[in-house]
């Protein structure tokens, strides 16, 4: 009774995914007419091949690659090395500092103070809008910092026997040893900054800065933009368009957008789960 | 090590709460802050008045409550069921299988429910309801707004309900088996166990969980809203943090989307407070 609870639950969550690939595969008029429920009735790649014909796309998926990488790298290390400072007993101000770093977490100046500031520090518009706000995350901090201080003391004051200064024992000590606080953090920053569409909307107007997910929601949420699509295409291959819609488009676009997230889910999905578990443990 | 961070905070958290001061002022972004004259309480008065504040309330507190009354308990529950499942393969596949959404964008997952729910041919929805007998013309789902909250809500539980109950699977991996095995020699059943042993067990996540949910009340979820949210289902989508979105950017009106948004921030902060002191006067538990 249980698992068939459980087992139906699992079902429809898959089944909006297969939903989507189906779509995407379908031709334009099978799908329009509901035609399609478990597979497509007949088979097509003019879907993807017109989400492709557009070269938005790549710069759409070039700057959301470099923002994952680039945003994931500098915050992870960022924040490791301040966790790894305040995990120091001995360090001044210390309880000042936390309590300073905590309150962030429960108050702020909201949006428009944060719209404004951007726009008087050069953000607006600027590829580094991504990456710089992102850099630093009191909550990652605090994962990191307990993990940190699990190593034990003897491990630490070695490396400063060997004659180890802070950033060495860092890099050759506290990094080794908290592999598995930064491969979950890093994850969950990866897919943060993968799955982020909001700052595009906010923070910028040039259409070289969208990212994919952005590209998307343009055209879920603007017609316009697939019928465009649509039209380049006539042009550039009259055979493709007989066979695509713009519902069937929209769905081989999703799927496009969201395949970095579905391949590499199933090997990075027992580290998310860890890193979850290393917070609640914390509470 | 540490100063960079703090000086990180100072620029990007402490600077535009010291910016809620706009709130204040009439301020104007060619003159700046010093030049902007001084206005008071005026814009929290005209949110009171404003014709849009009854609906971002109701469409922020009723989502919320109503979602939270749904969901938090949902994920409590699929902990527990979960935890009664014995086959190691069949376990790791649920979760597998149910963490997924939680890891693509609200723009795949809602642009997939959008178009589920089409009122064309294509929507599947419309289809099934139709072939079922149960209604005889399609339904307009996105664009109608009283059927907007459940739409979000819906699609909110099911692309949270594995990840949410994370938690509790992780709170009840903790528990001491050997109460289990003390319970069953005194004859309890399955049931008698979780209610007696696992959610007692769990009850400190449960309270922090709450916690959170209590003092993010007022906060919706922007990525979810901006790709649901269409022209005709304004009315019921429109929630606190929409309307500062779009009376801030999209309007300009900084000193009265600042007003709204540190009230919002100043309450919240006020729940929290509230909701961690009641929690440490009843159960003796609390976040700070």
């Amino acid at each position: 009774m249980i698992m068939l609870v459980l087992f139906i639950i699992c079902v429809m969550t898959f089944y909006i995914f297969w939903y989507c690939v189906v779509g995407a595969f379908s031709t334009g008029d099978d799908f329009a007419n509901g035609k399609n429920w478990l597979w497509p009735a007949n088979f097509t790649w003019a879907n993807i091949r017109s989400v492709l014909a557009d070269t938005d796309i790549y710069q759409a998926f070039f700057i959301s690659f470099l923002r994952t990488i680039i945003g994931t790298v500098t915050s992870v290390l960022f924040t490791l090395t301040v966790a790894y400072g305040m995990s120091d007993p001995t360090l001044k101000f210390r309880k000042f500092y936390s309590i300073f770093m905590i309150f962030t977490m429960f108050f702020s100046g909201g949006l428009i103070p944060t719209f404004i500031l951007y726009d008087n520090i050069g953000l607006m518009d600027n590829f580094l809008v991504y990456i710089i706000p992102a850099l630093f995350s009191v909550y990652n901090m605090i994962l990191m910092r307990t993990s940190i201080s699990e190593i034990p003391k003897a491990v630490l004051e070695a490396a400063w026997v060997d004659g180890c200064g802070k950033y060495r024992t860092l890099w050759n000590v506290v990094m080794p040893m908290s592999k598995g606080v930064i491969a979950a953090i890093s994850l969950f920053n990866a897919v943060g900054h993968w799955n982020s569409y909001y700052d595009t909307l906010m923070f910028t107007s040039d259409p070289e800065l969208q990212t994919a997910q952005f590209y998307l929601y343009n055209m879920i949420a603007k017609a316009e933009k697939v019928n465009e699509m649509l039209s380049q295409g006539i042009f550039s291959n009259p055979n493709v368009v007989m066979n695509v819609s713009s519902q069937s488009v929209r769905m081989a676009a999703v799927l496009i957008v969201s395949l970095p997230i579905l391949v590499v889910y199933p090997f990075v999905q027992k580290h998310l789960v860890k890193g979850v578990m290393i917070g609640s443990i914390k509470e | 090590m540490v100063l960079p961070a703090i000086l990180f905070l100072v620029v990007f958290s402490y600077i535009p709460m010291v910016g809620v001061v706009m709130s204040f002022v009439d301020y104007n972004p060619v003159v700046g802050f010093a030049q902007s004259e001084w206005v008071g309480l005026k814009y929290f008065k005209e949110l009171f008045t404003d014709q849009a504040f009854p609906m971002i309330m109701k469409n922020t507190l009723g989502m919320n409550l109503i979602g939270l009354a749904v969901s938090f308990p949902a994920a409590i529950l699929f902990a527990l069921l979960l935890n009664e499942v014995r086959v190691g393969w069949f376990k790791k596949t649920v979760q597998t299988a149910s963490y997924l959404p939680h890891f693509v964008s609200w723009v795949i997952f809602g642009g997939i429910i959008i178009q589920m729910l089409s009122a064309g041919n294509d929507g599947i929805i419309n289809n099934l309801l139709l072939r079922m007998g149960l209604i005889d013309r399609p339904i307009n789902f996105m664009g109608e707004p009283s059927l907007f909250w459940g739409i979000h809500i819906a699609s909110s539980l099911i692309k949270g309900l594995g990840w949410n109950s994370i938690m509790y699977i992780a709170a009840i991996g903790g528990i001491n088996g050997e109460l289990y095995e003390a319970a069953e020699i005194d004859g309890a059943g399955r049931f008698r166990k979780m209610w007696n042993i696992t959610l007692p067990g769990i009850s400190a996540t449960i309270v922090i969980m709450l916690i959170f949910a209590i003092s993010g009340i007022l906060n919706s979820s922007m990525d979810s809203t901006l790709v649901l949210q269409n022209d005709l289902n304004y009315t019921a989508s429109e929630t606190i943090d929409m309307y500062v979105y779009h009376v801030g950017i999209s309007n300009y009106r900084f000193s009265y989307a600042t007003a709204i948004g540190l009230l919002k921030s100043v309450v919240a902060l006020i729940l929290l407070l509230t909701a961690n002191y009641t929690s440490k006067k009843i159960t003796d538990k609390g976040l700070f």
